[in-house]
């Protein structure tokens, strides 16, 4: 039996042609729009559950995967899991001085930030230190006021957590530039992303100015904690250090990181990884620019 | 309506000879190495197995029968499998997609079969099922493809053209009208193969397998 309501069916079954074409024209109906729907809902189902943090409005894709990767077999798994083993113990062997891979918090209080040039180099030679921050006091901060603190921030990279302990701290003053530094795959680039709320955060508190001024009080203010929704004012400033975040990323793909001077850094963070690096990138986040706007 | 039996009813020798025509064609990928023959040989034999089983032992059951309960299973049978075959036909995909699927079948089906089979064919016990199955069927099958294809451009465009997206978030899109410009490329991909299909219906080709092609199987499951 072939399927009776297409038109060739019935007629091949022996229907007028007159009904077979009007049942026709009724399926066509039927049909596009029965198409259409099922595409607007499958589309936005699947914007709402895999492709977009909706609260946030931010790309979240971490959920998509290919439908072949998933189905990883088990001898390929099994070769990955003994390179990496070997990639390990070949570390290990290299240098029996290296430490344990554990990432500290990037604690940026003025007191550590004391710490100059000069241990900077001997910071980088011996990794006990698993954070370096360089604040060169010759270039003094325009003011004192903070526009930028982040309190006990913690992401995800590489499924792993990336501050042990406490978390990220960092406070930054008006008319500051900071550089973001470490060997490539660390994360410094999620750290910006984080920061610039285009990447989800595994906790912590992000805010726009010194979160003593409002927390304390009770009130929400520029804040933008995990939890909260955000209000209008604040979410176009976000906006903006998320379209520079961009941008300044952008422009340093194109440049060669030598052709910065020092004087570009007033501050840094240092995210050094345990032995093997090849490239150290360098990030800055020039935050002159948009605290003038 | 009259019925009159325009061929004679189909033999072995019938069907032995439509089969040469698939095999020829395995033959010619066999031949040129065109790497299709395998897929060719198991769409084939799925599908002649499934159309048998569809036709000659599930439908003439359920025609028989007439019973509403029996029907809505074979439905919901109908919906389950589909919403599978969709979450298949996907090269990206995310966890729950299967339900994802599942809802949207379930959701563009009921609606469109409800009115296609209640208010335009208006049978006569109103879930008589050579009517509701064969729509729904047919419906169903149509939105197999049709989400597949948007999903699977939508999801595959979103981390391909990822930078593109951020930078509309970053000047102050939100995610909706960041992501405007995929959902529309990915809806006239997946709609467009509806459409070119009804533009030449009935000039080129007469329509009557084209949009069984799909729920063709799905009936027969």
């Amino acid at each position: 039996m072939l399927l009776p309501g297409t038109m060739t069916g019935q007629l091949l079954g022996g229907a007028s042609p007159l009904l077979a074409a009007e049942m026709q024209i009724c399926l066509f109906c039927m049909m596009s729009s029965v198409s259409f729907t099922s595409v607007l809902i499958s589309l936005s189902l699947a914007f709402h559950h895999a492709v977009f943090d909706t609260a946030y409005h931010r790309l979240d894709l971490q959920q998509v995967s290919s439908l072949k990767d998933r189905k990883v077999s088990v001898d390929v798994a099994l070769y990955r899991a003994i390179y990496n083993l070997y990639l390990r113990m070949k570390s290990c062997l290299q240098s029996v001085a290296v430490p344990h891979r554990s990432y500290s918090d990037i604690n940026m209080d003025e007191s550590l930030s004391s710490t100059s040039n000069a241990s900077n180099t001997s910071a980088s030679k011996d990794f006990r230190s698993n954070y370096m921050i360089l604040d060169s006091s010759q270039i003094q901060h325009k003011s004192k006021d903070i526009i930028l603190t982040v309190r006990k921030l913690n992401i995800l990279s590489n499924e792993d957590i990336l501050f042990d302990g406490e978390g990220m701290t960092l406070d930054l003053y008006r008319g500051e530039r900071i550089s973001v530094e470490g060997p490539s795959g660390l994360g410094k680039t999620r750290i910006l992303r984080a920061i610039a709320l285009l990447d989800p955060i595994q906790s912590g508190l992000i805010s726009l100015d010194n979160p003593a001024n409002h927390v304390n009080n009770g009130e929400r203010g520029n804040h933008m904690a995990l939890d909260s929704s955000m209000n209008g004012n604040s979410f176009s400033m976000w906006r903006f250090i998320k379209s520079y975040v961009l941008s300044v990323k952008n422009y340093l793909y194109g440049s060669s990181s030598s052709s910065m001077t020092t004087h570009h850094r007033s501050r840094c963070i240092y995210i050094p990884q345990v032995r093997y690096y090849q490239k150290i990138e360098i990030l800055i986040i020039d935050l002159l620019k948009f605290v003038d706007i | 309506m009259q019925h009159q039996n325009l061929h004679a009813p189909i033999s072995i020798l019938h069907l032995f000879f439509a089969a040469l025509c698939p095999i020829s064609v395995i033959l010619t990928s066999y031949a040129f190495k065109l790497n299709i023959e395998k897929k060719l040989l198991s769409v084939v034999i799925r599908c002649t197995g499934q159309v048998f089983v569809a036709g000659y032992v599930l439908l003439s059951f359920l025609f028989a029968i007439q019973n509403p309960l029996l029907v809505f299973t074979y439905l919901t049978i109908m919906a389950s499998l589909a919403a599978l075959e969709a979450s298949c036909r996907v090269s990206k995909t995310y966890p729950c997609y299967y339900c994802d699927a599942l809802i949207t079948i379930v959701i563009s089906g009921a609606i469109f079969g409800v009115l296609s089979s209640v208010l335009v064919f208006n049978p006569n016990p109103w879930w008589n099922p050579k009517i509701i199955i064969t729509t729904c069927g047919v419906l169903i099958g149509n939105s197999i493809s049709g989400p597949s294809v948007a999903v699977d451009k939508f999801l595959s465009s979103a981390s391909e053209r990822r930078h593109e997206i951020e930078t509309r978030l970053a000047f102050g899109a939100t995610g909706y009208e960041a992501s405007l410009l995929i959902i529309r490329s990915s809806i006239s991909t997946a709609v467009t193969h509806t459409l070119n299909r009804m533009s030449v219906a009935g000039l080129v080709a007469i329509p009557g397998s084209i949009p069984s092609h799909r729920s063709e199987i799905f009936i027969a499951d």
